[in-house]
């Protein structure tokens, strides 16, 4: 009932990015991910989501194997890294529009469902497993299988 | 509470939504009606052309201050207001086609971008307003006999007087902000 928006505002992204130029701290890379990178990326992540979709149908109806899904996932996620780049740079020229100096320009993004980002954090943490080397064992596989049948579902259920 | 007090509590923003401004740009460009026009100037041209008189307000100042010291008469003060609206009239385009280049900005698709303007303090609101209504009733005048500016008297001593009073009010708000 109550929608829920991630407001990026444009004057604050250009204060700190004029800030890193200076002086990079630590603080101010965690402003950029998490007021910026962050909510770009998932929200992208969420348009593009018929490509993802398409994968975990592949993986449901087990054309491919836990291995396979996993780096077709990592695929994906590298897709939308690049794609969150350039819309990065729109943010980098909208800076510089002299409209800001006559107010401030925001940019509101629509949040996910959590069944989404839920789906998505699953994935995540498994892929993460996987890059460090960790085998996945038979029952861990099943139930990881039977763990993305369910989220899909309730991400379909409720899919805007 | 005065009107400066009640002012600084609320503070008034004028929201420009650039997702509306692209739909309507995109339907005027197929079919412009009078409608849309004036939609497009109440909603996005008015309040960014109010903000830069707001933002060019020294300028204004100076003329009326050059007016009230009575080192420039009324023929000059009006000719001044008019250079000062004709400049206005210039910067405008430069920030409506600002507005236009975001019209293309893939981050569009992402979600809704707003400009949110701070509405202008209501003493120099009136004091706007009265000048411009001044003005463009000379203008009128002028225009009809065809001589450059018929004003009597009493009248212009009615005017400065007002114009004073409005724009001591507005020094008093400005010292207040600051």
């Amino acid at each position: 009932m109550i929608k829920k928006i991630t407001v990026l505002n444009i004057n604050d992204y250009k204060e700190v990015t004029l800030q890193k130029l200076s002086s990079e701290t630590v603080r101010d890379h965690l402003i950029m991910v998490d007021n910026y990178h962050e909510p770009l990326l998932e929200r992208l992540m969420f348009l593009e989501r018929d490509k993802l979709f398409k994968i975990i149908e592949k993986f449901l109806r087990k054309e491919i194997n836990i291995r396979n899904f996993l780096y077709a996932y990592d695929e994906f996620s590298s897709e939308i890294l690049e794609l969150r780049l350039k819309f990065c740079s729109e943010l980098d020229q909208l800076k510089n529009f002299h409209l800001l100096n006559i107010g401030t320009l925001e940019l509101k993004i629509d949040s996910n469902s959590s069944y989404f980002d839920s789906l998505v954090y699953l994935l995540d943490e498994k892929l993460g497993k996987l890059e460090n080397g960790e085998l996945i064992s038979e029952p861990e596989e099943q139930e990881f299988y039977e763990l993305i049948k369910q989220l899909f579902k309730w991400v379909q259920r409720f899919d805007e | 509470m005065n009107n400066n007090e009640i002012y600084s509590m609320v503070n008034n923003i004028t929201i420009l939504n650039i997702h509306s401004y692209k739909k309507l740009k995109e339907k005027k460009v197929v079919n412009q009606t009078l409608m849309e026009l004036a939609e497009a100037f109440e909603v996005y041209e008015k309040p960014i052309t109010a903000k830069l008189q707001y933002m060019e307000r020294d300028r204004f100042f100076r003329i009326i201050k050059k007016y009230l010291a009575k080192e420039g008469d009324i023929y000059c003060f009006v000719t001044d207001c008019r250079g000062f609206f004709l400049d206005i009239i210039k910067l405008a385009p430069q920030f409506y086609s600002e507005l236009d280049q975001l019209i293309g900005f893939q981050l569009l698709n992402l979600g809704t971008l707003e400009l949110k303007i701070e509405a202008n303090p209501p003493e120099w609101v009136r004091l706007y307003d009265f000048v411009e209504e001044f003005y463009y009733d000379i203008e009128e005048r002028r225009e009809s006999t065809g001589t450059t500016i018929v004003i009597n008297q009493e009248e212009e001593q009615e005017f400065y007087d007002s114009l004073q009073k409005l724009f001591q009010e507005v020094e008093k708000s400005e010292e207040f902000s600051s």
